[in-house]
């Protein structure tokens, strides 16, 4: 009986705790072909394979919510090494599903430039997106 | 403006011979798509019109080589 509701107690909480959005969900799975030729044709290296991230503690603040959860701690981050380009597996941040797929595509869009390392994170993004892809601003940066 | 738009969608395509295109983007394709605009047509619709359905039968390539022509007309 313990065990039954401590089931219950943790699906129920853990439910409140994730802004899990299942319908708008895209997975890496279902957009990793058109991800790779994307990143190829913005001259990323076509060496590269392209796989799923594994989840790394974050270590930023959590909800109230997530604590008493006990859950988000840890996040996929996109990067890239000298063989392999990681994206999450899953991206659910928005209610919409054609913005997780623009998100997933923005990624690549980023991953896929050669920016100098030693500049600050923010001008490092703009510079591999806006300034490589300056059409790609108007319409999925403004929304994104 | 258009021009350097078409250049950059064929530079893109060229990127992917061998690996996802045996065919790239011929300059005969880039005047089709430019003489298509020319006449009115809307410009990602020539680009996929003349360079997409000739250069892939592929559904997923075809996919991937609009999303190429989008970023670069900013749709």
């Amino acid at each position: 009986m313990e065990e039954y509701v401590g089931e219950l107690w943790h699906k129920l909480v853990t439910r409140v705790a994730d802004k899990q959005r299942a319908e708008a969900a895209v997975c890496l799975a279902e957009i990793s072909k058109t991800a790779a030729i994307f990143f190829r044709a913005l001259g990323g290296d076509a060496g590269l394979n392209l796989a799923a991230a594994p989840s790394t503690r974050h270590g930023a603040r959590r909800s109230w919510k997530n604590k008493l959860a006990s859950s988000g701690e840890r996040i996929q981050l996109s990067w890239r090494d000298g063989e392999t380009l990681r994206l999450p597996e899953n991206i659910d941040l928005f209610s919409e599903r054609s913005l997780n797929r623009d998100l997933y595509l923005w990624l690549v869009a980023l991953s896929a430039a050669d920016v100098d390392d030693s500049l600050p994170w923010i001008v490092r993004n703009q510079t591999a997106t806006l300034g490589n892809i300056p059409a790609l601003s108007r319409p999925i940066f403004t929304i994104l | 403006m258009l021009a350097k738009r078409l250049v950059s969608i064929a530079n893109a395509f060229r990127a992917l011979k061998d690996h996802d295109l045996e065919e790239v983007a011929s300059t005969r394709l880039l005047v089709y798509a430019a003489t298509l605009i020319k006449d009115g047509c809307e410009p990602t619709l020539a680009c996929r019109a003349a360079l997409v359905e000739t250069l892939t039968d592929d559904p997923e390539t075809a996919v991937a080589l609009r999303e190429v022509i989008d970023a670069t007309f900013g749709l």
